[in-house]
């Protein structure tokens, strides 16, 4: 126990050294960038994904990317807020309690999707979707009333603070006490699976990882009946830390619109069409609706 | 017959509800042995997947604990990073230490705070949540104790981001306790999730991580995770919080749990890992029901094969008892076909006319009767019958009358015979009678007598005739006339001739001396007799005498026989008496004594030892004076000694003429000759009276010889006259022995000689010959 306290203690003086060159109030340069994902899907799956994003900002900052590993939305806004984190992919809920916690926190890209089963080509926007099995008898949503559903994340947009937001305004009453019981699944392909084997009546997932999930087989499209759905939601932005220089910032925002191999295998990975410059006006509905939430 | 053979019916029929018992017992047996063991087995096999779940509830309920432990010990290590002398106090640390974190995936938030709740790090703006006071109030005072008091769980804030995020309260102390503070770190479940979201436990599986004080930090489900910090789940199993397995509702009316709660060591949590009942036992449930429909299906088969063995049973049951009756009828017909083989072999054996016995069958019958007679003390009779003038009858009123006549006869005979005489017709009018089991030789003469009266009365309606008709009858003696049924038959033949002649209507004795009547005309007799001596038709036969104690023959009795060309060889009884009348006795007398002296003298010139002869005196010779004179005169003649020549006289004639023979015996005597006392016991004479006169020897008449082994009457006469004659210095011979009984009896009494059928019957000269050629007798 002691040799692995002692051995913790020297790998954080040896850490101080380097978080110690950036002092307060100047600009940050980050070397390596570190990078997180907020938990979608399958991290493993989602990172390599994000392969081609990464070595294509390796090649344009000229240094490493470090990915911080989470275990949940909430863990990336942690480390966002607490310096740990440089660049990330969020989405507009989790972007928008990072931003409540943090001012400088930055979205500064999105992209269109391609058109799939449930997603409208060339949208900016996706929905929560409340779904069930084609094969059960739930047709209106007051038939899930007391009947159990899935949700993705607490801090999942589609998957959790839409549903609990805009979903209960409109069965009138809180989610929670609409439906039986609400399990959080981790991730929006695991909510599909969950209800492929019936462990939930229905489940709350965004249109584009419904079609991700149909694109990657989980279930297949006709087997899925949609009962409700969401006003459009922004696509999910690429934020930055406020304090980054705002070199790396110029040159990390060229990365993403730079027209290489990378990207366009990034873009074909994302299902999107391109990369569309976004600012906070996007997430400022959004974020409206959460901190209702929060009261 | 069949009845003794076979009683199968009767025995089949139990054997057959036996075997059907059986039957339908084992396969109730079968069947109950294999659901009790069945149901047992499924009992068993439920345990067995309850306690198989249950285990895995155990590991895996330890897994996480020692997982939650270790996140724990960690975070105890982040602590006491803090404390460290080159972290002590600066609030630069805290930020190092978040960034530290940032690296560890089940950590996310790092915030340092005073005894007070306030903030040390400048970066966040924000306190201590204000659910956490209670517990830093709890650490400031336990923060001396041991364990885990350093350590409290808080609940996370109710802000939907922070629902995953759980604080851990962790003191920190610096040397001095200058700088105490608290740490909250933020444990991220979303770490836990991901770590065991592809864990199997099931549709209704459940994994809750608790505080020890029983709130419910989370829950995770197949689906995912469920957190309610609300504090409604706290119910009453969470209370009693306890380690260990438990089966119980978690909700009053739901579903029963099988749940397995592990306390995580030295830290205030538990885990609690729980399945319904349902959910386990569902495989086994269908298995069950497989099994109990399978087993359904193999009672019914049993049940159904069960009854179509019985009705092959029964089926062959109704062969077998086919069989049988078809077995039963047929014995019925080997019996009938016996009866009718009986039938047909009495129709063999039978007069059809009469229903008598018919030659053939009386042969038999008689042979098998005279075996057993010789056996036997009984006295046994074939008499011959014939009708007198039945040809006569049979002309005049047809045959059809003389068939009625023979039906009458037969009748008549079966009515007043026994049972056991054997009664026949041998074809014709003749019919022949075996009488048997007589107990005396005189029953004989009164059986015969009683045939000839009841054949001999009327016919009173023979198809309207009054018939009346007369038998014949020759009566043959059994062992007296003949031994053998072939001779007996012959005889009683002859004696049923003489019959005829003697005048029809009567019954006639082979041996003349059982006859009571005339055998023939007196006259026609008395005419024959003058020439019998002339045209020598008499005959002497010789009876042997043995000694009793020497075994040897001692002598013989010259015994008369009338060789007459019709009639036979007629007996003294049938002609002395007649002789006597006339007068021809002396003349028979007389040739008598010469036979019998030249006989003597014939043997003795054949140079054998002669032994004397006892010629029989009849009363009359009592009144020839010259009678002893003349017997000398013989004896001198033939030059014999007068030894060898005796006399026998009658009781009864020595009393007729008493004053004549009292003389004459004294003078014969004196001659040398010996006298004997003919018929001992039948007269009158008292031996006082005996006594008196000259008597050498007296002869027990063969009555008393006869009866001395039944009757003690008898035996005690016998043996008390041969004691007083042997006083008065007689010898004593008996006659008529017939068997050994009598003779071995008698020569325990003392008896000196014998004379009977059973030691030699009256022989012609010849074969008395052969006596004196070996007069012992030592098989006797």
């Amino acid at each position: 126990m002691k040799l692995i306290i002692r051995t913790i203690i020297t790998i954080l003086f040896l850490a101080q050294g380097s978080l110690l060159a950036a002092a307060p109030g100047k600009c940050e340069d980050p070397d390596p960038l570190r990078f997180s994902l907020i938990t979608r899907k399958d991290p493993i799956k989602q990172l390599e994904d994000h392969r081609p994003l990464l070595r294509q900002l390796e090649k344009q900052l000229g240094r490493r990317i470090s990915v911080v590993q989470v275990s949940s939305y909430g863990a990336v806004i942690e480390g966002l807020v607490a310096n740990s984190i440089d660049l990330a992919s969020m989405g507009p809920g989790s972007y928008a309690i990072a931003r409540s916690r943090d001012e400088s926190i930055t979205p500064f890209v999105t992209w269109s999707m391609q058109g799939g089963t449930f997603v409208k080509a060339n949208s900016l926007s996706y929905n929560s979707l409340l779904i069930v099995l084609a094969s059960s008898t739930f047709k209106r949503i007051e038939d899930l009333r007391s009947h159990n559903i899935s949700l993705t994340d607490p801090a999942s947009t589609s998957g959790g603070v839409i549903p609990r937001a805009e979903f209960s305004k409109a069965v009138g009453q809180p989610l929670d006490d609409f439906v039986g019981r609400v399990t959080y699944s981790g991730g929006h392909d695991r909510s599909v699976i969950a209800l492929g084997k019936r462990q939930v009546d229905a489940a709350f997932v965004a249109s584009e990882h419904l079609d991700q999930a149909i694109r990657d087989g989980l279930v297949k499209a006709t087997e899925i009946r949609v009962l409700w759905e969401s006003s459009p939601i922004p696509h999910d932005p690429f934020v930055y830390r406020g304090k980054l220089c705002p070199e790396l910032k110029a040159k990390i925002r060229g990365a993403f619109f730079s027209d290489t191999p990378e990207m366009r295998e990034m873009l074909r990975n994302l299902k999107g069409d391109r990369f569309v410059p976004v600012t906070d006006d996007a997430y400022r509905q959004i974020r409206e609706v959460m901190l209702r939430e929060q009261k | 017959m069949s009845n003794d053979l076979f009683h199968p019916s009767k025995l089949f029929k139990n054997r057959w509800f036996l075997l059907r018992s059986a039957i339908l017992l084992s396969a109730a047996l079968l069947l109950l042995g294999i659901w009790a063991f069945a149901l047992s087995r499924l009992e068993m096999e439920r345990q067995l997947v309850v306690e198989h779940a249950s285990i895995s509830q155990r590991n895996l309920a330890e897994i996480i604990s020692q997982n939650l432990r270790r996140l724990l010990d960690s975070s105890a290590q982040y602590a006491q990073i803090l404390e460290s002398p080159s972290y002590a106090g600066n609030s630069r640390s805290v930020e190092n230490l978040s960034s530290l974190i940032s690296g560890d995936r089940a950590f996310n938030r790092a915030a340092f705070f005073d005894a007070r709740g306030k903030r040390f790090d400048s970066k966040s703006t924000a306190g201590l949540p204000p659910g956490l006071l209670r517990e830093v109030k709890q650490l400031t005072k336990k923060n001396d104790e041991e364990g885990f008091s350093n350590l409290v769980v808080g609940l996370p804030s109710g802000a939907p981001e922070d629902m995953w995020q759980v604080p851990l309260l962790l003191t920190v102390r610096s040397v001095g306790d200058r700088h105490f503070g608290i740490l909250v770190l933020h444990l991220d479940l979303g770490y836990l999730l991901q770590q065991y979201r592809d864990i199997e436990i099931g549709r209704s599986g459940l994994i809750r991580i608790l505080k020890q004080d029983g709130i419910e930090l989370a829950r995770a489900r197949a689906g995912g995770l469920e957190i309610n910090h609300t504090g409604k789940n706290k119910n009453d199993f969470d209370q009693a919080l306890m380690a260990g397995t438990r089966i119980s509702a978690q909700a009053q009316d739901g579903p029963v749990y099988l749940s397995n709660v592990n306390f995580v060591k030295t830290y205030p949590l538990a885990v609690d890992v729980g399945q319904e009942m349902d959910e386990i036992l569902s495989n086994f449930h269908s298995r069950q029901q497989k099994y109990v429909i399978t087993l359904l299906i193999f009672s019914v088969v049993v049940v159904l094969l069960t009854f179509v063995i019985i009705g092959a049973l029964r089926r062959q049951k109704s062969y077998i008892d086919a069989i049988i009756s078809s077995e039963k009828e047929k014995y019925l017909l080997i019996e009938q076909l016996e009866l009718e083989k009986l039938h047909a072999l009495e129709l063999a054996s039978n007069d059809h006319l009469t229903g008598l016995h018919n030659r053939r069958m009386f042969m038999s019958l008689a042979e098998s009767h005279l075996a057993r007679a010789v056996r036997s003390r009984k006295h046994y009779a074939l008499a011959f019958l014939d009708l007198d003038r039945f040809k006569a009858i049979n002309d005049s009123l047809g045959h059809h009358v003389g068939d009625l006549l023979l039906q009458g006869v037969a009748g008549r005979l079966q009515k007043h015979l026994r049972q056991s005489d054997v009664i026949a017709r041998l074809g014709g009018d003749e019919f022949v009678v075996l009488i048997t089991g007589l107990e005396k030789e005189d029953d004989v003469v009164e059986v015969a007598q009683k045939l000839v009266e009841i054949v001999g009365e009327p016919f009173a309606d023979l198809d309207g005739h009054e018939v009346h008709v007369s038998p014949s009858i020759g009566v043959a003696v059994f062992p007296r006339d003949a031994d053998d049924l072939d001779t007996l038959i012959r005889h009683a033949d002859l004696a049923m001739y003489q019959s005829k002649r003697a005048g029809r209507g009567c019954c006639t004795f082979f041996d003349a001396a059982m006859n009571t009547h005339e055998p023939s005309g007196a006259y026609d007799t008395e005419q024959k007799l003058a020439h019998a001596i002339e045209a020598d038709q008499f005959r002497l036969y010789f009876q042997p005498k043995l000694d009793l104690h020497t075994h040897r023959v001692s002598g013989f009795e010259a015994l008369i026989r009338w060789e007459h060309p019709t009639q036979g060889l007629v007996f003294p009884k049938d002609f002395i008496p007649l002789a006597e009348k006339t007068g021809q006795i002396f003349q028979i007398g007389n040739w008598v004594i010469a036979a019998a002296c030249r006989q003597l003298h014939e043997w003795q010139g054949e140079g054998l030892t002669t032994l004397p002869i006892a010629i029989n005196l009849s009363g009359r010779q009592f009144l020839d004076k010259s009678l002893p004179e003349r017997l000398v005169r013989h004896l001198n003649e033939f030059g014999l000694d007068s030894g060898l020549l005796q006399v026998e006289v009658t009781e009864s004639s020595l009393i007729e003429r008493i004053e004549e023979a009292g003389s004459m015996l004294s003078e014969i005597r004196a001659a040398g000759i010996k006298i004997s006392l003919d018929d001992f016991g039948n007269g009158y004479s008292s031996l006082n009276y005996i006594k008196t006169l000259p008597i050498d020897v007296i002869k027990i008449d063969r009555g008393f010889v006869h009866d001395i082994v039944n009757s003690y009457d008898d035996s005690v006469i016998v043996l008390s006259a041969i004691t007083l004659a042997h006083n008065l210095g007689m010898r004593v011979i008996a006659e008529g022995v017939e068997t050994r009984a009598q003779l071995v009896h008698l020569k325990t009494g003392g008896c000196d000689e014998i004379q009977g059928y059973y030691f030699a019957r009256p022989l012609p000269a010849d074969e008395a010959r052969e006596w004196l050629m070996n007069p012992t007798r030592e098989d006797l």
